[in-house]
């Protein structure tokens, strides 16, 4: 189930909020953990059903995992043998298709006979999510930044917590481990919390979702077809789309979790106002860029102490990593080695030079890249996308009007969304900290009751639009 | 005052959330599957037909009660129209209980989203609206199966609603009885381009629509479509030799066909060339016809096939074998999925006829000319109702994959 959906907002979410907040008034954090667990698991299972199985054996599978790290003379051993079993389930659910086919492609290029077909394997939602929780989870139990969790419920909870189990925001166990054991639940966060959800529901079922429309009848059309207007517009629109669907989906994990007491760190912070590719990197997605910075480039790869060639293929390595995370396609490999070749760029004297322009020129920069890299996130053929690119800078009228007129795929509702994703991405401060901002005292009670009429307002909308709408689902729903 | 602020917050969270559950809880459990949406024009699903029709817990279970859930939520007729009357209003269009109605009277059935996606929503210039993507890559393709000595005919099919205008809401102003008519302009200039289509709209008029439509189905039945497509070949009988002629009292009563749900891409035996297009030895094979080889050569495998039998969208053609026939000839039937119920008809007269809808075929520009390649049919048959030729028309036309599935592709020739 979705956080979008009827199912989850009006029964899944009152029913955890009502076993959850009564469980921890009378119980305390123990058996309140136990409760959100297995609302966890159930949300899980009516996703996807006994495939559920995959999570409980990582659960199990890494609680042995840190308990061994801890307590074992071969820490480095286990550790090597927990990343590799964490990552070999990854590697057979999401990419064992398109290895195999890359495999018969390659020999087929070679001039190589081969006799098998790629396998189909089901993909359990999340598994990118959860699997990078709990190689996190023992790495920062064998760097002694956590304690192994001596109870498999709880390491459970951590895994599972279904706030960010189907599309992040990445929590490192270290994060949330004291708030695992204990932790209490305020007013205050509560309230913030459901703003920040509130806040994520519309900017997903609002802004993203009508985005979504136009993106899908262009992403349609014959790209040979397409004009250099609505290649633009399809490119534009789709980096609208996959912002507010990605950080609107965060803001709602983190505002779920701050309404239980977990703390989650933010995820984007307004990452179309950077003024390079490194600072968009800082900017979006920041717990998986985190996680391959902290987890891949420097504990795996030695980061940049090994020299400047060696930097610069690491750098190729993590964003190789970037890219096929999200999907098992060469597309977004590319997607993932564009962005990689932008980073190395800079860090070779590009960003000097960068840095001395104007800033409208760092950003048109920046979002020249940005924009022209999501064409290979979204349009799933290779060369579909490069002609889609080729149609953005070589101007082109298409091939027929019903493909080449902007106005033929827009109306109004499409222009005053477009107005607000406009303000909302490049004038307004970072979201979660307009929801979170204390005002001055004298204005304090005010500033409050504005909030929390505002989300009120957001709230009406956003289920107006849940009930008209039909099943939508979130974009990094398959990572 | 901020605690205040925030515990009302909390509880107005809270109550409407657990409001519209508890409201919508009683009707979603208990509620009657003859219970209708009047915005949708169908009926209700509840969570009780979800347990009953569905093993607990397996997939189907779920996505049962997901849509019982979202279709007894409590007033979601209102609430859908509350919105709508928004966001249809932004755009300048008016909208009632069915219905709404755009700027220049072209209606959409609440209750879809797909108006914002529907061409032609803005208003576009007389001279656009002259051309049609579609006529335009339909009539490309008769020229070339006729390059091929293949005969094609075109049947467009009214709707029910179009033959008995009385049948639509009362707010709503027919198309057809505009002074535009981008339909009629449409099969004009098919038939400029030498296409043979029929429409006749006053023969079902005449016949009575139950003659062709049963009382509020969409689709036409078997015997509606066997008299139109008689009625089709009748007016085109100079085209084939077996046209025209009353096979009916031979044929009817003791022909048999059999007609089976086929998976195309094995049956044309293309999955095993897929399997050996992948096997570089094939390069250096002969046997294959050669325009296949050049089509598969040229992409259609690649994008074509591979993706189909992956989707799984070829799969659901069916394929007609008659013992007896009027013709033993091949035909290839294409369309929307009107072409279902014209299937028997077509089968009498011919011994072999492959059914494939636009449903099935998926965006593929390459995919009905391969199969013409691989299928090699004397005749192609081409089914569409008029609305998938008027994008203005309610019901959220496929037209754009239609257009793709006809259109000229450099990577297939």
């Amino acid at each position: 189930m979705v956080f979008s959906s009827s199912l989850f907002l009006f029964y899944f979410l009152p029913a955890v909020f009502l076993a959850y907040f009564a469980s921890m008034k009378l119980f305390g954090t123990g058996v309140s953990n136990i409760v959100l667990l297995a609302f966890s698991l159930f949300f899980y299972s009516w996703g996807e059903g006994l495939y559920l199985f995959i999570m409980v054996v990582s659960i199990i599978m890494n609680f042995f995992i840190g308990v061994l790290i801890q307590t074992s003379r071969f820490r480095r051993s286990v550790l090597n043998i927990g990343v590799l079993l964490n990552l070999a389930l990854l590697i057979y659910y999401k990419y064992i298709g398109f290895i195999v086919q890359s495999v018969i492609d390659s020999a087929a290029f070679a001039g190589i006979a081969v006799d098998f077909t790629a396998p189909e394997v089901h993909l359990p939602i999340g598994i990118s999510f959860f699997t990078f929780q709990a190689i996190s989870y023992i790495i920062d139990v064998y760097r002694n930044e956590a304690k192994a969790q001596r109870n498999v419920l709880n390491l459970g909870l951590y895994i599972s917590l279904f706030p960010q189990l189907i599309a992040g925001p990445i929590v490192r166990y270290s994060t949330v481990d004291a708030e695992i054991r204990e932790r209490t639940i305020t007013l205050s966060a509560v309230a913030t919390g459901l703003r920040l959800f509130v806040v994520g529901l519309f900017m997903k079922v609002a802004l993203a979702d009508t985005m979504a429309y136009t993106v899908d009848t262009l992403a349609e059309y014959p790209v040979e077809a397409l004009s250099s207007g609505t290649s633009w517009m399809l490119a534009i629109s789709y980096s609208f789309q996959i912002f507010f669907d990605f950080a609107g989906y965060s803001l709602m994990a983190i505002g779920l979790g701050r309404a239980f007491g977990f703390t989650f760190p933010s995820n984007f912070d307004q990452p179309y106002t950077s003024l390079s590719i490194q600072e968009f990197w800082r900017r979006w997605h920041i717990s998986l860029s985190s996680w391959f910075r902290d987890y891949l480039y420097i504990f795996g790869l030695g980061g940049n102490r090994r020299g400047a060639f060696r930097t610069y293929v690491n750098l190729g390595i993590v964003f190789f990593a970037t890219g096929i995370w999200h999907g098992a396609s060469w597309s977004f490999v590319f997607w993932g080695f564009m962005h990689g070749f932008f980073i190395i760029l800079e860090r070779t004297g590009a960003l000097s030079f960068l840095q001395q322009l104007p800033k409208l020129f760092q950003r048109l920069y920046l979002l020249l890249v940005v924009i022209t890299a999501w064409v290979f996130f979204r349009v799933e053929d290779f060369g579909d996308a490069v002609i889609v690119v080729k149609n953005m800078y070589v101007p082109t009228d298409g091939g027929h009007p019903l493909f080449s007129h902007i106005s033929m795929h827009t109306n109004l509702m499409y222009w005053t969304v477009f107005a607000i994703c406009l303000v909302w991405a490049f004038a307004s401060p970072n979201t979660p900290k307009i929801v979170e901002q204390r005002a001055s005292q004298i204005s304090a009670s005010g500033w409050d009751a504005a909030k929390s009429f505002g989300a009120l307002l957001l709230l009406v909308i956003s289920l107006l639009i849940v009930v008209s709408n039909t099943y939508s689902s979130f974009i990094y729903f398959r990572f | 005052m901020t605690k205040i602020s925030q515990l009302l917050w909390i509880l107005s969270f809270i109550v409407l959330l657990t409001g519209v559950g508890l409201s919508s809880i009683k009707d979603a459990i208990l509620g009657s599957e003859i219970e209708r949406s009047v915005t949708e024009g169908r009926s209700l699903s509840t969570i009780s037909a979800a347990v009953k029709n569905n093993r607990f817990m397996s997939s189907d279970f779920r996505n049962a009660v997901e849509t019982a859930v979202s279709d007894q939520i409590f007033e979601r007729d209102a609430l859908i129209r509350l919105w709508r009357r928004f966001s249809v209003g932004l755009m300048g269009y008016e909208t009632s209980e069915t219905v709404d109605i755009g700027r220049e009277g072209f209606w959409f059935q609440t209750g879809t989203n797909m108006y914002s996606r529907v061409p032609c929503a803005s208003p576009i210039e007389t001279s656009e609206r002259n051309s049609s993507f579609i006529a335009e890559s339909i009539a490309d393709f008769v020229e070339d199966m006729k390059s091929q000595n293949t005969d094609t005919l075109m049947i467009v099919v009214p709707l029910q609603s179009t033959v008995t205008p009385s049948l639509l809401p009362a707010s709503i102003e027919p198309l057809c009885a505009k002074e535009f008519e981008p339909l009629q302009r449409r099969i004009a200039y098919l038939r400029e381009r030498g296409v043979p289509v029929f429409y006749d709209l006053e023969f079902m008029q005449e016949s009575g629509v139950e003659q062709f439509y049963n009382k509020k189905a969409f689709h036409w039945h078997r015997g509606g479509a066997a008299r139109y497509s008689e009625e089709a070949i009748s007016e085109y009988s100079s085209v084939r030799k077996e046209w025209g002629q009353d096979f009916r009292n031979r044929l009817y009563k003791g022909s048999k066909s059999k007609t089976q749900d086929i998976d195309i891409a094995r049956y044309l035996g293309v999955a095993p060339m897929l399997q050996e297009y992948q096997n570089p030895a094939y390069k250096g094979r002969r046997e294959y016809r050669g325009s296949v080889a050049a089509s598969i050569k040229k992409g259609f495998l690649e994008n074509s096939i591979r993706n189909h039998i992956k989707q799984k969208s070829l799969k659901q053609s069916k394929y007609s074998q008659a013992r007896r026939s009027v013709s033993n000839e091949k035909v290839l039937l294409i369309g929307d999925s009107f072409t279902e119920a014209s299937l028997e008809f077509w089968s009498f007269y011919y011994s072999e006829v492959l059914n494939v809808t636009s449903n099935h075929i998926k965006q593929e520009n390459g995919a009905v000319r391969g199969l013409v390649e691989i299928f090699e049919p004397d005749l192609v048959i081409i089914v569409f109702e008029e609305s998938k030729f008027t994008p203005l028309r309610s019901g959220g036309p496929n037209w754009r994959s239609l257009g793709r599935m006809f259109k000229r592709s450099e990577r297939t020739n």
